[in-house]
C-alpha cells in the first residue's frame, strides 16, 4: 500500500498540477487516495520536491516518506450513509437560522415565513430529540430492538408534527397568526 | 624474517580457530527457532457498554457522584426545555387537526372571561421553555464557535442567561 502511494506520489512531476487534487480528492480511482486531507499535505510536499529538484535535476533525492506518512487511516467516506462530519455544521447553522426566522416569523406572519418556520424548527427539533434518543434510550439498557424502535419512532414524529405545522400554514390560520392569537387570548376584545 | 614467520604462525592459528574450535562454540550457541503462521485470534466481541456492564462499573456519566453544578444543571434543563418546545409544536400540529379556525377557537377561549393574573400565570410557565432555550442557545452557540469556552466564561454566561431568560418570560407574559 505504502510502495504504491509512493510510486503515484512519485509519477506526478508538476507541483499541484491540476492531475493531482482531481485524481486525490475524487477518490474513485484508487481506494486510498479517497482523504481530502491528502491533496493538501502532498502538495505542500511537492513544493518541497520541486524546489530541490531545481537545486539537483539528476536524481530525485527527496525522501517520499515524509508525504506517505501524512496518509490518515481514518475513512470517514467509507461509511455507509456517506459523510455525516458536516451535519454538526448544519445543525448550527439552522439553530442561528432560527434566531432571525422565528422572531422575523411573529413580527410578520406570511406564509414564507410560516414555511420556513416550521421546517427549520421540525430540523431543529428532530435533530435535538433524536441526539436525547440516542443518549439515553440506550441499546445496553433498554436492548437492541427498543432503541432502534424509538430512533424511527423519532423520524415519525417529526414528520407527524411537520405535517400538522403545514396543515396549520395551509389550511388555518397559518402558524405565526395561531401561535400570536392563542398568546393573546386575554388582550382581544 | 622471524617476525614474518611468527605473524605467519598467528594468522595459521587463528585460522583454525575459525575452522574448527569456534565453528564448534557458535554451534553450541545457535538456537533454533522455528516460526509458525498462526492465525490471529478474534478481539473480543464486547462493546465498550458490555465491557463496563461485565466490570460492573456504573453506566457513565454517573450521576449521583455529582453535587448538582450550574454548569450541568444548565445542560440538562436546555435539554428538557427543547423538549417541552417540541410538545409544543406537537401539539400545534395535532391541533390544527382537530381545530378548524383557530381564531374563532381563540375567540371563545377569550369570552369566557378567564382573570388576566391565570393568562399570566399560564403565560410565565408556558413561556419560560422557549424564553430559556432561545438565551441558553445562544451561550451554545457562541460556544461552538470556540468562545467562552473558561470556566469563568461558562458561569458568567450561565447567570446572564439565567438573569436575560427571567427579564424577558416577564416581559413577553405582560
Amino acid at each position: 500500500m505504502r510502495l504504491g502511494c509512493a510510486k503515484v506520489l512519485k509519477s506526478i512531476q508538476h507541483p499541484c498540477s491540476s492531475q493531482l487534487p482531481t485524481s486525490l480528492t475524487r477518490g474513485k480511482t484508487s481506494s486510498l487516495l479517497k482523504y481530502p486531507a491528502v491533496s493538501s499535505v502532498s502538495c505542500l510536499n511537492f513544493h518541497k520536491i520541486s524546489n530541490e529538484k531545481r537545486i539537483a535535476p539528476s536524481e530525485p533525492k527527496v525522501k517520499l516518506t515524509d508525504a506517505v506518512r501524512h496518509f490518515s487511516i481514518t475513512q470517514p467516506k467509507l461509511s455507509g450513509h456517506g459523510d455525516h462530519s458536516k451535519l454538526w455544521v448544519y445543525e448550527r447553522y439552522v439553530s442561528a437560522a432560527l434566531l432571525g426566522i422565528v422572531p422575523l416569523g411573529l413580527m410578520m406572519p406570511n406564509i414564507l415565513f410560516d414555511l420556513l418556520i416550521a421546517v427549520a424548527s421540525v430540523m431543529h427539533m428532530h435533530w435535538g430529540i433524536e441526539a436525547i434518543v440516542i443518549d439515553y434510550i440506550r441499546p445496553i439498557i433498554f436492548g437492541n430492538l427498543i432503541s432502534k424502535l424509538a430512533v424511527y419512532f423519532v423520524y415519525l414524529l417529526s414528520i407527524f408534527t411537520l405535517v400538522g405545522l403545514l396543515n396549520l400554514t395551509f389550511n388555518n390560520c397559518g402558524l405565526a397568526n395561531s401561535i400570536k392569537l392563542l398568546w393573546r387570548i386575554n388582550k382581544q376584545e | 624474517m622471524s617476525i614474518l614467520r611468527s605473524t605467519c604462525v598467528l594468522g595459521r592459528f587463528a585460522m583454525d580457530m575459525r575452522s574448527h574450535s569456534l565453528s564448534k562454540l557458535w554451534s553450541t550457541q545457535i538456537r533454533v527457532v522455528n516460526m509458525k503462521i498462526k492465525k490471529a485470534e478474534p478481539p473480543e466481541e464486547y462493546t465498550y457498554e458490555e465491557r463496563n456492564m461485565i466490570a460492573g462499573r456504573p453506566i457513565a456519566p454517573y450521576l449521583t457522584v455529582y453535587a448538582p453544578q450550574l454548569t450541568s444543571m444548565m445542560s440538562i434543563s436546555h435539554r428538557f426545555a427543547g423538549m417541552i418546545l417540541s410538545g409544543y409544536a406537537f401539539l400545534l400540529a395535532t391541533t390544527s387537526f382537530y381545530i378548524s379556525d383557530m381564531a374563532e377557537f381563540a375567540c371563545k377561549i377569550g369570552s369566557y372571561g378567564i382573570p388576566s393574573f391565570i393568562f399570566f400565570f399560564f403565560k410565565l410557565i408556558f413561556g419560560f421553555p422557549a424564553v430559556y432555550h432561545l438565551c441558553n442557545g445562544v451561550r451554545h452557540l457562541v460556544w461552538d464557535l470556540g468562545k467562552a469556552l473558561t470556566l469563568k466564561e461558562v458561569y458568567l454566561g450561565g447567570y446572564i442567561t439565567l438573569a436575560v431568560a427571567g427579564l424577558l418570560t416577564l416581559f413577553i407574559a405582560i
